[in-house]
């Protein structure tokens, strides 16, 4: 690589999310104000000193919300695109790996998911399995698990015909280390590529869980939730929506710029090498 | 015959083409079509023909990289096809293959030390790291290589040099035949010749059998005792090296020699 | 001889980085002449094709005390003029059967591109020429192969399809990289008398590359052998094949197994690899793999660039 820089987009993507991070890590420590009190008489209080972005409809700090509920976004984003890149992992790579029927079988239910706006999945999900952050996990989880196994599934199919894969048959490699030791190095930038922006949709996701009411339940913060409560209020006092949006455009944007920018990257560069 | 350590019997291998509608009939490629062979402890085999001629498929039905569509591979007198799990590991570790491409036979995200680590792991039951670098200490001087290669990735490495490795890859497990499937064909001449005096002298000291595949004729005379040549999944010459390479029986075979040599006259004794 | 089609004299090539990839290459193709050029694989031979073709890659940076095609020189002009001059006087005919034609255009699409480009006549009148040239070339139905696309024909239709696009503008030289080493031995054969014959028929010279040894003693007149980036001998084919003078060119002619081998003596090896470094040293490149290395091997040498049979070797064997 001669372009040794990082691209712009990397570096924006990683300030964005360490202001996500910062907010969340700080959380644990300290807070303006404790999230769930209530001050009445502090309602839809605008930007101050005492309150960096306003009070919301009880008069709880908008500021000390954010930061409580990032912890779960974030939780919800790792957990659910872990979960649903280990399981895409392993479906991928035993449809790739297995015989030509089960292969077309495993890829059709996949594409049969795909099929589903993601967040019908979800709420279907949900309406199955009750609302809750665990229930949002498995949700967005699954909701993640094809998009992870056709990708795994793409890469081993082009990986599976190489000469150092027939070789490594050639001395008895089993089908389950040729993935693991042989493949799974070639597809790493990839699948930190796709974890990456996966991430951003997750958050998404589950936002618009919560702002539908079917994600984490109050009183717990969330920024979805948040949004939602914010809508009643918004044509009076706009500005209690702004930060809640604004911090989940940032969490997003970061995501993908990330994801994008490792995809440069990491991917081309395994081509070149 | 006791020394015959490999036999295949009327191998034939199939291979599904694509159909371009599905209720299309299913279209058939014979890829190997009814062959036997038979290779002796201590022999080279060579087999030539062109591309499409099916000599690298009959190489991997052999050496159990693919399955047969009929036929069976005998690994001394036992079918590869009924053998339990031990005589399988067996089979697979004297059994082994040396590619074409030298640098695309190695995983490239391993350094040498790995790729050679690898076959001891999975076939050698007296395997510990401590025996797996005496041994690779012990081979790479045999193929000709530094000891201090195994820290370096295949890409580091010449052609030439990755040959070598996928010859000690080979020959770490001692086996008792080494498939070597167009193995000089993407290297130099001038390394050739040095691959090729290594395969000769590896031979020599160890009896390891060779089924060698080229389409090279001069190679294949230099390397083998006896020659099959193939056409469309067909035998259609078999012989002694010598016999075969000055006095081919069959007009193909004249005129494979004769085209690798830029000749007019036809050296055929039949024609 | 008469005045030389192709020219090139004193050209190196350097990477960004400064390496040497090829050194002070000087190459002459005579009218009607047909020169192969010997090497193996990182000798730069294509390299010096390409530097001919002005198909070097941006990064690279071409140095040429000469270089004149049909008696213009391509140094003085501008990119457009050279490229213009190149496309109608030189036709290549590449090693990738498949990576030279576009899959995904017609045969007939794609053959007469040059030869409207170079304003020899209308789209018509090159479909027509390039019918009568595969004809030429031995396909038997041209029509049918000039509406296939490149992936309905095999490897030997191909580099016919190639040769006959080669042909196209009437050029005064051909140059063929390594046009049959993808090819089956019997359609190679085949190929590489097609060529030839095209080479009397036309009276077009012709620059052939090449590591098959037996082919160019055949074919040639002249004999260019080249090893890491360096001529190291050249001269007529009879001169490089019944005496050669360069301990490289001894050796390749020994290294390859002939069928007249005697299978139990060890063929001979040139021990080591080409080196890559310190490619524009004026010692000799060979010495550390060479059998008859001398002290004054190690020094620069004093080589006669004027003799007729060239050689890059001060030891008198």
């Amino acid at each position: 690589m001669k372009n040794k820089k990082p691209k712009f987009s990397v570096i924006l993507g990683m300030v964005l999310i360490s202001i996500i991070l910062l907010l969340c890590l700080v959380s644990f420590f300290w807070l303006p104000y404790d999230p769930d009190r209530m001050d009445t008489a502090n309602r839809f209080a605008l930007p101050t000193a005492a309150h960096l972005l306003g009070t919301d409809q009880f008069g709880r700090d908008v500021l000390s919300r954010i930061m409580v509920a990032s912890r779960s976004a974030l939780l919800v984003g790792l957990c659910s695109v872990s979960v649903g890149a280990l399981i895409g992992l392993v479906v991928g790579a035993v449809a790739a790996m297995s015989g030509p029927r089960l292969q077309s079988l495993i890829m059709r239910v996949i594409d049969g998911f795909m099929a589903f706006p993601g967040i019908l999945l979800a709420m279907m999900l949900v309406a199955v399995l009750g609302k809750g952050q665990i229930n949002a996990v498995i949700a967005i989880g699954i909701f993640m698990i094809p998009s992870f196994s056709r990708l795994v599934y793409s890469m081993i199919l082009e990986n599976k015909t190489r000469l150092h894969i027939k070789a490594a048959r050639s001395y008895g490699c089993g089908p389950v280390r040729i993935v693991i030791s042989h493949i799974f190095p070639d597809m790493l930038p990839r699948m930190v590529t796709q974890f990456s922006s996966s991430i951003g949709g997750a958050i998404l996701t589950e936002s618009s869980l919560s702002f539908l009411g079917l994600g984490i339940q109050p009183p717990s913060a969330s920024w979805g939730m948040m949004l939602s409560e914010a809508r009643q209020y918004v044509l009076s006092y706009p500005f209690i929506a702004v930060a809640p949006g604004v911090v989940l455009l940032i969490a997003v944007l970061g995501f993908n710029l990330l994801g994008d920018g490792l995809n440069d990257r990491l991917v081309r560069k395994g081509v070149r090498s | 015959m006791e020394d015959i350590i490999l036999e295949g019997k009327q191998i034939v291998k199939n291979f599904n083409l694509k159909k371009e509608v599905f209720w299309e009939k299913q279209k058939v490629l014979q890829a190997v079509g009814g062959i036997n062979i038979q290779l002796r402890r201590g022999q080279t085999i060579g087999i030539v023909g062109e591309s499409g001629s099916g000599k690298s498929t009959l190489g991997e039905v052999l050496g159990g990289l693919q399955q047969p569509t009929s036929g069976t591979v005998l690994y001394h007198g036992k079918d590869l096809a009924q053998m339990n799990r031990e005589e399988r590991r067996q089979y697979r570790r004297n059994i082994q293959f040396i590619f074409q491409n030298p640098k695309e036979s190695m995983n490239p995200y391993f350094t040498i030390e790995k790729i050679l680590t690898e076959p001891l792991k999975l076939l050698d039951e007296s395997y510990t790291p401590a025996y797996a670098r005496q041994k690779i200490a012990e081979i790479l001087p045999q193929v000709g290589m530094e000891p201090d290669c195994v820290k370096k990735y295949p890409s580091e490495l010449s052609g030439g040099q990755c040959q070598r490795i996928a010859i000690a890859r080979a020959l770490l497990l001692s086996p008792e035949i080494i498939v070597c499937d167009e193995c000089v064909s993407a290297v130099d001449v001038s390394v050739q010749a040095q691959i090729l005096n290594l395969l000769k002298s590896l031979q020599r000291r160890y009896g390891t059998s060779y089924l060698f595949i080229s389409h090279d004729m001069g190679v294949i005379h230099y390397m083998s005792d006896y020659v099959l040549v193939m056409v469309g999944g067909k035998i259609i010459e078999q012989g002694d090296g010598a016999t075969v390479m000055s006095h081919p029986a069959e007009a193909y075979t004249a005129q494979l020699i004769n085209s690798s040599l830029f000749q007019e006259e036809p050296i055929c004794a039949a024609l | 001889m008469s005045a030389p089609v192709m020219q090139l004299k004193g050209c190196t090539v350097e990477d960004a980085r400064k390496n040497i990839l090829i050194h002070d290459v000087s190459l002459e193709v005579g009218e009607n002449e047909c020169v192969g050029i010997i090497g193996e694989s990182g000798s730069g031979k294509t390299m010096t094709a390409r530097a001919i073709l002005g198909l070097l890659s941006r990064d690279l940076k071409l140095d040429a005390k000469e270089m004149t095609l049909d008696g213009e020189d391509l140094l003085a002009m501008n990119p457009r003029q050279k490229r213009d001059t190149i496309g109608k006087k030189i036709g290549f005919v590449p090693q990738n059967t498949v990576a030279y034609l576009h899959p995904l255009i017609r045969i007939r699409s794609q053959i007469a591109d040059g030869y409207q480009k170079a304003g020899r006549g209308t789209k018509k009148e090159g479909e027509a020429k390039a019918e009568k040239l595969l004809a030429l070339v031995g396909i038997h139905d041209p029509v049918r192969v000039m509406n296939s696309y490149p992936g309905q024909l095999s490897g030997g239709m191909r580099q016919r399809v190639n040769i006959a696009m080669a042909l196209m503008c009437d050029p005064r030289l051909i140059i063929a990289d390594e046009p049959t080493t993808a090819l089956d031995c019997i359609v190679q054969k085949q190929v590489t008398e097609l060529f030839f014959q095209l080479h009397e028929q036309y009276n077009t010279a012709i620059l052939m590359i090449s590591h098959n040894l037996t082919m160019l003693k055949k074919y040639c007149d002249r004999i260019v052998v080249m090893y890491a980036g360096q001529v190291v001998e050249a001269g007529t084919t009879e001169e490089v094949f019944e005496h050669p003078s360069h301990p490289y060119t001894k050796a390749l002619m020994e290294v390859i197994p002939r069928l007249d081998q005697n299978p139990n003596v060890p063929l001979l090896e040139i021990p080591g690899y080409v080196p890559e470094k310190d490619r524009g040293r004026s010692s000799c490149l060979f010495a550390d793999r060479c059998p008859n290395c001398r002290p004054q091997c190690r020094e620069p040498l004093q080589i006669n660039e004027e003799q007729t049979h060239f050689s890059r070797c001060v030891v008198q064997a």
